[in-house]
């Protein structure tokens, strides 16, 4: 199936209606609005059964759908949390709404972010909203996150990945007993970067203020963050919202997203890294040579590059003598185009479906990782046991899947529904980085999706040999050397 | 609650405090001591003239009817998070889920002591109840059973005046959630064969009261061994397998003992039917004849979980 897909992408041109169809279809699924779903789509492929996995991924190759997405400025994907009441919905509401004025956002009420329909995607249910503004300086993806448990479940699967955090506290409670929890959730997860929004001085004084300011600065030290130097914002998001008191209102907002512009770090764009394209297919094409086809996932291509192949074991250099696209031939490619690349002295044979073709250097195989993993229940697509330790299951990840020996880390079990700290080793190493997506499956059930948050050095050959001899094999004997002591 | 408070009659009192950076402030340091929202302490201030013991008293007494009109205020919003404990000696194993309204919660050290106070109100009630009941024990185990009502009416074990249900809306106001203790459970015998063990998932020790999303206790007792299994001999682990079988409790979810009908169904929910979890080439009957024991009777609570 995937072949045939390929091959349309190489040898037709009738793709791109196909695909904004399919763009379509997708939105209505989630309930999203199709820039959001893109983005959706994009960072979450790896749960898609992988008939949509390869429509998604042909997605961001057809040209039209450049369109509907606008990048001219870079992006950046930011959230609010913090403690039930303290103001995110009204902050949320208030920012498209001084944004609004500059004809930088569309104003969106309270009620229109606060009521977002529970979205469906990819099995798991999601709570959370997505809104979309620009500043001067980035186009913002700003999620409004609920204060509960499908919070950690939505940062694990990457529903709501974030660059960045506003953290929203209420003077006139200040720092909750849970705050402290956000943050380690947060810090864990990755987001590195906090703008605190003191909300509610309408009601509160100065001294109550800087007491907030006080305490949230000594909370972040000891969690990990560099507390003296986050930026505080003091205001009132609901003065905003209703356009009252412009110094704690309007004001205030616009100095929130100033910080947030140059606080937070733009991420890197796909684009400015090394080539990176997971290999789909090989093709063997007489009179020309082997052609590699596969989504580049980042950086640029051109003809004449120096390419390195790298995974199951193997690791091969040679160079790209052409380059295709929509059965064109092309001086260079980039992040996201769907291609074809001729490479020169290669049997087909040598390469497979699950490598990588990447600059020279720049990939590794490994195979021993730590993960977070969220272990689907019976409603999502899940199994209805829990798992404990030595089980083997089948690792997905970018084009290529392997088995696994996967271990519970501080567990006995991981039920379905939760989420859980794993290692997993694998039986063949694989290109993988910490933070990369994938997902575990069992047979025709997909068992869990997580994230690398890990690489160990690679095993040692007995432990390696260790791996296939399962759970009983194990227990045996360690009990045998239990006994001789 | 406590918007716009304090009016400007007050200013003059704390015109001083003002004047001070915000870490060396009466209203800094009363907040630290006791974690009540800085609007509260800043009013517990204004109302006793910036005498901070007697601001901390007002607070206090303040901070009790405050949980209960909170409590009263959140009553409705739904608390499908939360933990359940254990506790358990040699004669009895009690059981209680609290529920609360977010996860991060469930994580909060307050709110673990307010599920471990409740398992040890419910732990000694029960303990009580099987030692001082006259009833001849017919069957060896006892089940008891607790509702929310019953629970809230538990004495404290520090305090013989305070209830658990004044304790849970002071939390309330302090942490500003919803909570209920939901529902508790215990196993209990005086005769000394039978045997108890427990676990939670995930496992979490705190002040000798076992917390997590699940837990399950087993009353068992040791026997005759009736069929032992060359192979079961090299890879059972006797230490590990009391608590390897409420695991298995808390992970497959059997609905009884043994069978009654013939369908199917009611076999992959009878306990000695399954597949045991940590040896699945054996069912728990194989591994339990091995071993020679019986599981009397078992308890099982999910957090969250709906219940008839
Ligand atoms: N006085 C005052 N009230 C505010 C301000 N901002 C928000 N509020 C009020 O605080 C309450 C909670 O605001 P929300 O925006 O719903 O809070 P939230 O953080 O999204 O709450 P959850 O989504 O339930 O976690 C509402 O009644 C708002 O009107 C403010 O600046 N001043
Ligand atoms: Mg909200």
């Amino acid at each position: 199936m995937a072949t045939s897909a390929t091959s349309r992408i190489l040898f037709s041109r009738g793709l791109s209606a196909a695909s904004k169809q399919c763009l379509r279809q997708f939105s209505r699924q989630t309930g999203l609005l199709a820039p959001t779903g893109r983005i959706l789509i994009a960072r979450s492929t790896c749960l898609l059964s992988k008939r949509s996995l390869s429509i998604s991924s042909r997605l961001l190759a057809a040209p039209s759908e450049k369109k509907v997405f606008q990048r001219d400025k870079p992006h950046c994907n930011i959230g609010t949390i913090g403690h039930v009441d303290h103001g995110k919905t009204t902050l949320t509401a208030a920012i498209t709404t001084v944004l609004s004025e500059k004809a930088m956002a569309k104003a969106k009420r309270y009620d229109e972010i606060d009521n977002a329909p529970e979205e469906r995607a990819r099995g798991i249910t999601i709570n959370v909203a997505h809104v979309e503004y620009m500043t001067e300086n980035r186009h913002y993806g700003h999620t409004d996150c609920p204060g509960h448990a499908d919070y950690i479940k939505n940062m694990i699967t990457g529903t709501a990945q974030m660059d960045g955090a506003i953290l929203v506290v209420a003077a006139t409670d200040g720092a909750m007993p849970q705050t402290r929890e956000h943050l380690l959730l947060a810090k864990q997860i990755g987001v590195e970067h906090i703008v605190v929004f003191i909300n509610k001085v309408d009601a509160a004084d100065q001294e109550m203020v800087e007491l907030v300011e006080m305490e949230i600065r000594e909370l972040m030290s000891q969690i990990g963050y560099d507390g003296d130097n986050v930026p505080f914002i003091a205001g009132s998001a609901l003065c905003a919202l209703e356009g009252r008191n412009p110094e704690i209102g309007v004001n205030a907002i616009q100095k929130l997203m100033a910080a947030v512009d140059s606080y937070i770090p733009t991420p890197v764009r796909d684009l400015d890294k090394p080539f990176l394209m997971p290999v789909e297919n090989v093709y063997s094409i007489p009179g020309r040579g082997t052609v590699v086809t596969g989504r580049l996932e980042r950086g640029v291509v051109k003809k004449g590059m120096e390419c390195e192949f790298v995974g199951y074991s193997k690791s091969i250099k040679t160079t790209i003598t052409g380059i295709e696209m929509f059965h064109q031939i092309l001086e260079e490619s980039q992040a996201g185009d769907q291609l074809g690349a001729l490479v020169r002295g290669v049997k087909r044979d040598e390469i497979r479906r699950g490598m990588v073709m990447a600059k020279p250097g720049t990939m590794k195989a490994h195979d021993d990782l730590e993960a977070q993993v969220y272990v689907l229940n019976k409603d999502e697509g899940g199994r209805s046991k829990p798992f404990t330790s030595f089980i083997q299951m089948q690792m997905f990840s970018k084009t290529w899947d392997c088995a696994a020996q996967v271990s519970l880390i501080g567990k006995e079990m991981a039920m379905p529904g939760e989420d859980t700290k794993l290692r997993l080793c694998l039986l063949k190493p694989m290109v993988v980085e910490q933070g990369q997506r994938f997902t575990l499956r069992d047979g025709v059930l997909t068992l869990g999706t997580g994230v690398v948050t890990k690489i160990n050095p690679r095993l040692k050959e007995d432990e390696r040999m260790l791996l296939t001899e399962g759970r009983k094999g194990r227990e045996k004997s360690e009990k045998a050397a239990a006994g001789k002591k | 609650m406590f918007r716009r408070l304090f009016h400007h009659t007050f200013n003059i009192s704390f015109r001083t405090s003002e004047m001070m950076t915000a870490s060396q402030s009466l209203l800094s340091t009363l907040r630290k001591k006791t974690g009540y929202a800085i609007t509260n302490c800043k009013k517990a201030l204004e109302m006793n003239n910036n005498d901070i013991e007697k601001a901390e008293n007002w607070l206090h007494a303040q901070a009790q009817s405050q949980g209960w009109a909170k409590a009263a205020k959140l009553q409705n919003r739904s608390t499908p998070n939360g933990l359940v404990g254990i506790m358990l000696n040699t004669k009895c194993a009690a059981m209680v889920e609290v529920n609360c309204e977010t996860d991060f919660v469930s994580k909060n050290e307050k709110f673990q002591t307010v599920v471990t106070q409740t398992t040890v109100a419910c732990f000694e009630k029960s303990l009580e109840t099987v030692l001082s009941s006259d009833v001849v024990q017919k069957s060896p185990v006892i089940r008891l059973g607790f509702s929310s009502e019953q629970l809230g009416a538990l004495q404290l074990n520090n305090s013989s005046d305070s209830k658990l249900s004044d304790f849970l809306a002071l939390n309330i106001g302090l942490i500003g959630e919803n909570m209920a203790a939901r529902r508790g459970a215990a196993l209990c015998s005086t005769n000394s064969n039978i045997k108890f063990a427990s676990s939670t998932h995930p496992e979490q020790v705190v002040d000798g009261t076992s917390l997590g999303k699940y837990a399950a206790v087993i009353a068992y007792e040791e026997g005759q061994v009736s069929s032992e299994q060359a192979e079961l001999r090299e890879i059972i682990d006797i230490e590990k397998l009391p608590k390897q079988l409420c695991q298995h409790i808390i992970g497959m979810n059997p609905q009884s003992l043994e069978k009654e009908g013939n369908s199917s169904n009611e076999e992959e929910a009878a306990l000695y039917h399954q597949e045991f979890l940590a040896h699945p080439d054996y069912t728990v009957r194989e591994v339990l004849d091995h071993v020679g024991w019986k599981i009397k009777a078992f308890l099982r609570f999910e957090c969250g979980e709906s219940v008839c």
